[in-house]
């Protein structure tokens, strides 16, 4: 009957010695940091490349982006946010402006968008091409309309449209450009 | 004695045999599932082009496609591609032929949902799909697409799924066009 009690004390503090060791603790607080860091890195600031030139010049052609999930957790997505989405699991991603949210009109007449029947403010946009024009649509339900910034791009070129919202990560933080 | 000890005996074979059967259905046996993505990796496989095809292989990525398909499927492709029932061979025929016309293609599946029906014949599957390639000549860039798909399967008698519909819609719905 008492043997078993020293054997379980003998176990419990040679843990604790164990623990009391340096090199021991250095290699949990390592752990412990590398779990964090990886934690921090996928699931709520990811680092991403950006490339192509659809959301220019608010954002580089070229360049190392931070994906913010935290930014839509609490609060929904704002007209005019630049969002990044996933298009391709999680690998893959789209970022693009917000124009419109579910059932409201979209339009685009000579480059400039209205937003049922009333014209888009976009202090974002710096290069404008009059040959755009879009018939008007409703945006469908669950959906988001997205478009790039860069307007001198023809339309065909830029990967824009109605997409889920359910795709929504998060927003950019942290530009860094090697252009 | 000797009749007891034999019915012991073939008792405690049986209890084994079983044990060992009932072993091999829950770790070794392949799910459906599993089935199920194995079709379609075998399908991203046979799709890729990296660089020139010689004919002989283009023929084994033809069979080999046409082995993981029903002899007709039934295709919706929105407005921007193909939709209806097409014969499999046409089809595959169709997608040899444009494939030439790439340097490089790949294909990819994320977020892979599989449904197996009650009746275990059939499964739906639900999927993003990433198309990525380079043409031959004439456009320098590479392209890169991206769809929602959903497929359908039908079990064959030796346990291989097969296609049998497919649709595909852009994640990105373009209202230009």
């Amino acid at each position: 009957m008492n043997e078993a009690a020293p054997s379980g004390t003998t176990s419990s503090s040679r843990l604790r010695e164990c623990l009391k060791n340096r090199r021991v603790r250095r290699l949990l607080r390592l752990i412990l940091i590398a779990a964090a860091a990886w934690l921090f890195f996928s699931r709520v600031c990811r680092p991403m490349i950006l490339s192509g030139r659809s959301m220019m010049p608010a954002f580089p052609q070229r360049g190392l982006v931070f994906c913010w999930y935290p930014a839509y957790w609490f609060s929904a997505p704002k007209r005019g946010d630049a969002a990044i989405f996933f298009v391709g699991g999680d690998r893959m991603a789209v970022l693009k402006r917000i124009l419109a949210f579910e059932g409201e009109t979209v339009e685009c007449r000579a480059g400039e968008f209205y937003i049922n029947g009333e014209k888009l403010s976009e202090p974002y946009v710096k290069y404008r091409s009059p040959d755009w024009t879009i018939r008007p649509f409703r945006v469908a339900e669950g959906c988001v309309y997205v478009m790039g910034d860069n307007r001198s791009m023809p339309l065909a070129e830029h990967m824009a449209g109605e997409t889920a919202i359910r795709r929504l990560a998060g927003k950019p933080l942290l530009i860094w450009s090697w252009q | 004695m000797n009749g007891k000890r034999a019915i012991l005996l073939i008792g405690a074979v049986l209890l084994l045999l079983a044990a060992a059967a009932l072993l091999w259905y829950f770790f070794f046996r392949e799910s459906e599932e599993k089935a199920i993505r194995r079709t379609f990796s075998a399908v991203t496989e046979l799709v890729r082009k990296n660089g020139e095809k010689k004919p002989l292989d283009e023929a084994g990525d033809f069979r080999g496609l046409q082995k993981l398909m029903a002899e007709n499927i039934t295709l919706s492709g929105g407005s921007r591609y193909p939709s209806g029932d097409f014969r499999t061979d046409d089809l595959l025929r169709m997608f040899i032929q444009g494939r030439k016309f790439l340097q490089t293609l790949s294909v990819e599946i994320h977020d892979m949902e599989i449904r197996v029906a009650d009746d275990g014949r059939t499964a739906s599957v639900s999927f993003s799909l990433t198309v990525s390639g380079r043409p031959l000549r004439g456009e320098e860039g590479l392209f890169r697409e991206f769809f929602d798909c959903r497929a359908s399967l039908a079990k064959r008698g030796r346990g291989d799924w097969i296609l049998t519909a497919a649709s595909l819609e852009p994640v990105i719905r373009r209202h230009d066009s």
